[in-house]
């Protein structure tokens, strides 16, 4: 043992370490089995969570509001059908033009009293750009019969304004609004088809339109209340907000998804708060259970470590010899984990987990696949090893630390 | 973004459902009458300028000019009212809106519009709000017949202006009035012409004014012949009313006021 | 050997490796503490959500006239006869409550909105969510209230203020249009804007005068268990014959849809953290028993049967499985209680309470949970001995005492 100078060889007590973990198979198996399983258990749940975060991130912003918007300044405020963007053309092209931006579509809305016979409501009307949006925003695909508007003259209800009315598909319904001089946006139309969204509030009052249908009951050209804009993926938008910005003129201003739907990135953030609370737990009682394990390993070997004191070795070099061990078998647990949890992770990010019938049903009324994805994150991946690599060294400190109370002839002596 | 509104989100977006209630009005208030030589109580004036126009008709010819910083625009309309409560409004001009016409039958209303050849009956609803391109408001003026009935005048004070009497009558609403305001000033000149009317809201802060800009002769009567109301959060913004033509005490009848008149495009 | 001095030499054991056992003790009391307080915290969040949707005025049945649920009307009202009231009364241990409720709009002096007037009798709302709400000013205090309670949202929209007055304007039951000035009462403070918003409330019989009508138009039942059972659905409709009567999730299907899907997770969280609980015992046990192969040899030695060692381990694991139950019941319960049954989010998160959500997380504590916990703690608690002493048990007397 080359541990007769004040000086440790560290290269020696490496040796050693790795020998100790070699000799003890079994208790290695436990230790390693112990940190395998953390790191199995906890990368495993929280990359779910976090592919469940994307999945609503991407269905709340597919569903209508995209991911960036442009619009009049005044206009998510007021509403009002005057506060226009104009130069639609051009803009679309310019925004077109940015890296990673998937989709440019106008849209125009109006505040209308929409009407059947004797029976009328208030609602929103949208024209939609359907060659650009129909393919893309869910819920122009949430159709419960019928079809999208094929031609100017016709109409797509939702579906608690249609019971409302009492209106059934090829039946005329009427929209009076107003354009946005004050005068008169009427529409006489056909209904084509019944959306619903799932959302009550929504079912009730929308009504979908193409594009130029409205552009001419509001007479407007070249003109759009909103400019959606789609890019590959929603977090990316965000970080996108100030470059697309830089691509608008002035007055034209751009919101991205985070800004309009906040209760999005709120829920997640308390969810993520609620599963902090989880995780800190769960990783509590993990961490627990290794180092209890590790402890009490290290406790039944103080006979071992008497013998290495009578052997000359220095209390400090027993301790890193321990705190080697430690991490030796820290780093074959991690390994270990990591080893087993990425491909099954990669397999849920492609696949998913299916969540069998009778959730179908229900996860459809969402929006949402019938799957589960995991998203590998830095944090599912390496919270767990970070974490459990101060625990064990931390575990390997304690007996270690009796090590300069232990009397070798003492130790020798005593029987487990 | 879509806004999921309710009912009363919606804009009112029904033109002729503000101008047959300011029609209305006027038959009310703007119609002169004579003048009085005693010295009246606040109830007394306002009543005299009701009663004349019980079962008055009256058929006139005016303009609108809402005026807003990035637009504004110009129609104009003709009216036909009887009493206080049946009302026919049609545009004349520009020629877009020529034809769109809206029918009030006590508290019914029906529009009409010539390009889609469909009447529609409004709902309710929609009358409590104000009409997105105006300043006017059905609410706060449909209900100046309830200045009798849900308010306690009194006569704030009296002025000579250019040798007029002009009366300023404060009415505030009773308790369960429904009745938005805190208050109502009324300016009226002692020939029974209403030369200012202003709301106040419950803290009797000024909300919106209506003022005479003119008074003239129209039809053998003096009459306000151009008025403006506006918002005193938004002064730039507003809404001008112009009397080109009227004649009064005409025969209307209720042949007049029908759904096959309300689609007659001239 | 006699039974009894298994025990008595198992119990001697036990405090003769005070320090092994004591870490095993705390390792499962841990272990159990954890599990006690995450359930208490996954049934808490489930709890809540279901919760929500049932006492925002929906019940777990709602009884209404038929169209009522299209066109919402006056109208579409119903008389609610004596003899109703009194199998309402008794038939189910559950609450219930008539009200009116008809879309008005409100009006201030600078805006217009559209709100559900609901007619309640206070003290028929004990279930909903009317009970649970931060009132400034005052609240609808019996059934002939003619002030108007409304959100605080509502009337930061409408720019007034209580102590004001409002116009409602709506349809009274013959379909006429009629307005009213109301004054102010009060403000509620409610979880999540959107039910400041939504609803306004005043006295039932008050409403009843206003609409000109003495109909409701729902009956909304709230019963102890928000699962659908379609004999009492039965039930109800029996009573209410002619009248429509839905259950909570298929007017909410949505929610429905969250609570199936929160009910899921909870599964999934549950194995998830038994898993953990699992892994904790067989880890402890499992090393506490290895370390002792030597000390099974000698008692061998001694003369002991090995299936008596056996016995006497399984004695010993079960002793201080037991008392790390009870410790970490003790513990987890304990944790709940401190906190005073809930975690406060919006201490940590700042922008919960903006976007409306609420920022209260219960904690609730299932019993039939604690039972499987205990029952999985014994199992693997006795499997994570058993199978490692066995197994030391096997070699030989030399092999045994030569480690």
């Amino acid at each position: 043992m080359g541990a007769q100078t004040p000086g440790v060889d560290m290269r020696a007590l490496v040796r050693i370490g790795l020998r100790n973990i070699a000799r003890n198979r079994r208790r290695t198996a436990l230790t390693v089995g112990g940190i395998t399983f953390a790191v199995l258990l906890v990368g495993l749940s929280a990359a779910l969570q976090d592919g469940g975060y994307t999945m609503q991130r991407q269905i709340s912003t597919d569903l209508l509001t995209g991911h960036l918007q442009v619009s009049h300044p005044s206009w998510p405020v007021d509403g009002d059908v005057s506060q226009l963007v104009t130069h639609v053309a051009d803009t679309i092209k310019r925004l077109e033009a940015v890296p990673a931006v998937t989709l440019v579509a106008p849209r125009l809305q109006m505040s209308a009293l929409v009407s059947h016979g004797e029976r009328s409501a208030a609602g929103q009307v949208i024209g939609f750009d359907l060659a650009r949006e129909a393919s893309e925003t869910l819920l122009l695909k949430r159709l419960q019969s019928g079809r999208l508007p094929e031609n100017d003259g016709e109409i797509a209800l939702g579906s608690g304004l249609v019971r409302h009315l009492g209106v059934e598909e090829g039946d005329d319904v009427v929209v009076l609004g107003a354009d946005p001089e004050g005068g008169m946006a009427a529409m006489a139309l056909r209904l084509s088809g019944v959306i619903e969204s799932g959302m009550p509030e929504l079912d009730r009052a929308l009504a979908v339109v193409r594009y130029e249908a409205l552009a001419q009951a509001l007479s407007v050209t070249d003109a759009a209340h909103l400019l959606v804009v789609r890019t590959d993926d929603p977090l990316h938008a965000v970080e996108m907000t100030a470059t697309v910005a830089a691509a608008l003129a002035e007055g034209q201003l751009l919101r991205n998804w985070q800004e309009i739907l906040p209760e999005i990135e709120s829920a997640i953030e308390l969810d993520l708060l609620g599963g902090y609370i989880f995780y800190a737990v769960v990783l509590f009682l993990v961490c627990f259970s290794v180092a209890n394990t590790f402890v009490m390993v290290i406790f039944e070997r103080t006979r071992e470590i008497g013998m290495l004191r009578s052997l000359g070795m220095r209390p400090w070099s027993i301790i890193g010899l321990l705190q080697i061990e430690a991490a030796g078998l820290w780093v074959m647990g991690v390994v270990l984990g990591l080893v087993l949890v990425i491909p099954a992770l990669l397999w849920l990010e492609a696949e998913g987990l299916y969540l069998g019938e009778s959730l179908e049903a229900t996860m459809t009324q969402m929006y949402m696949p019938a799957r589960m994805y995991a998203e590998l994150t830095p944090r599912s991946l390496f919270a767990t090893p970070a974490v459990l690599l101060v625990t064990t060294q931390l575990a390997a400190l304690v007996p270690a630390l009796r090590v300069r109370r232990i009397q070798p002839a003492d130790a020798m002596r005593h029987l487990a | 973004m879509i806004r999921v509104s309710g009912v009363a989100e919606t804009p009112a977006v029904v033109a002729g459902s503000v101008i047959v209630a300011t029609a209305t009005l006027f038959a009310v208030l703007f119609f002169s009458g004579s003048a009085s030589a005693q010295s009246p109580t606040a109830r007394q004036i306002i009543e005299r300028a009701i009663d004349r126009t019980r079962g008055l008709a009256s058929h006139a010819r005016l303009t609108m000019n809402v005026v807003r910083p990035a637009w504004q625009r110009t129609t104009t309309i003709e009216t036909w009212t009887r009493g206080r409560e049946d009302a026919l409004i049609r545009f004349v001009a520009p020629a877009r809106d020529a034809g769109n016409a809206t029918l009030k039958l006590g508290a019914q209303m029906w529009t009409y519009t010539p390009k889609l050849n469909r009447t529609i009956r409004l709902p309710f609803s929609l009358m409590s709000q104000s009409w997105a391109g105006t300043d006017f408001s059905y609410d706060d003026l449909s209900r100046t017949d309830n200045l009798l009935q849900h308010y306690d005048l009194e006569i704030e004070r009296t002025e000579e202006i250019d040798g007029v009497t002009v009366f300023t009558i404060s009415a505030i609403p009773q308790v369960d009035a429904p009745v938005v305001w805190g208050k109502e000033e009324l300016r009226i000149r002692e020939d029974d012409v209403v030369i200012e009317q202003t709301f106040f809201d419950q803290d009797l802060e000024p909300v919106k004014r209506m003022s005479v800009l003119s008074i003239g002769e129209l039809g053998g009567r003096t009459l306000a012949t151009h008025l403006r109301m506006f918002r005193f959060e938004s002064p730039d913004q507003y809404t001008e009313l112009r009397w080109e033509a009227a004649e009064f005490d005409i025969a209307l009848g209720d042949e007049h006021f029908t759904l096959f008149n309300l689609q007659k495009t001239r | 050997m006699p039974f009894t001095l298994l025990v008595r030499l198992s119990y001697r054991n036990l405090f003769r490796h005070v320090r092994r056992n004591l870490i095993l003790l705390v390792s499962i009391g841990v272990a159990i503490a954890g599990v006690v307080f995450l359930n208490a915290l996954l049934r808490g969040m489930q709890a809540d959500l279901v919760h929500g949707v049932r006492i925002n005025l929906t019940g777990d049945y709602r009884v209404t006239a038929a169209g009522y649920a299209e066109d919402p009307q006056a109208a579409r009202g119903f008389d609610l006869t004596p003899q109703q009231i009194e199998q309402l009364d008794t038939k189910w241990p559950g609450r219930w409550s008539a009200r009116v409720i008809v879309p008005v709009v409100i009006s201030s002096e600078r805006k217009n909105l559209g709100v559900l007037l609901v007619g309640i009798d206070p003290e028929q709302e004990a279930g909903s969510f009317f009970a649970d709400l931060e009132i400034a000013g005052e609240t609808v205090v019996d059934a002939q209230a003619s002030r108007l309670l409304v959100g605080k949202e509502l009337l930061t929209l409408l720019r007034s203020r209580v102590g004001k007055r409002v116009v409602l304007t709506g349809q009274d039951s013959s379909g006429a249009a009629m307005e009213r000035g109301f004054t102010i009462g009060g403000a509620f403070d409610a979880d999540g804007k959107n039910l400041e918003q939504q609803f306004a409330f005043i006295g039932r019989e008050a409403m009843q005068t206003y609409l000109r009508t003495s109909l409701v138009t729902e009956v909304s039942i709230l019963l102890s268990d928000p699962r659908h059972d379609p004999a009492v659905h039965g039930q109800i409709q029996s009573i209410f014959d002619g009248l429509t009567v839905t259950h909570w999730r298929e007017n909410n299907a949505q929610t429905a849809a969250l609570v199936d899907m929160m009910e899921f997770a909870t599964l999934i969280w549950f194995s998830v953290v038994m898993a953990a609980l699992a892994f904790g015992l067989v880890n402890a046990l499992v090393t506490a028993v290895m370390e002792r192969r030597r000390e099974f040899g000698i008692m061998r030695c001694l003369g002991m049967q090995r299936s008596t060692v056996l016995i006497q381990v399984m004695i010993e694991s079960f002793f201080i499985m037991l008392a790390g139950v009870v410790l970490g019941m003790a513990v987890g319960w304990a944790g709940v209680r401190v906190l005073g049954g809930e975690i406060d989010l919006g201490r940590f998160a700042e922008g919960v309470a903006i976007a409306g959500l609420p920022s209260v997380i219960s904690l609730q504590i299932d019993a039939r949970d604690l039972v499987s916990v205990v029952l999985l703690a014994c199992v693997f608690g006795v499997l994570a001995s058993l199978i490692p002493a066995w197994r030391a048990n096997r070699h030989s007397l030399l092999q045994a005492i030569a480690r």
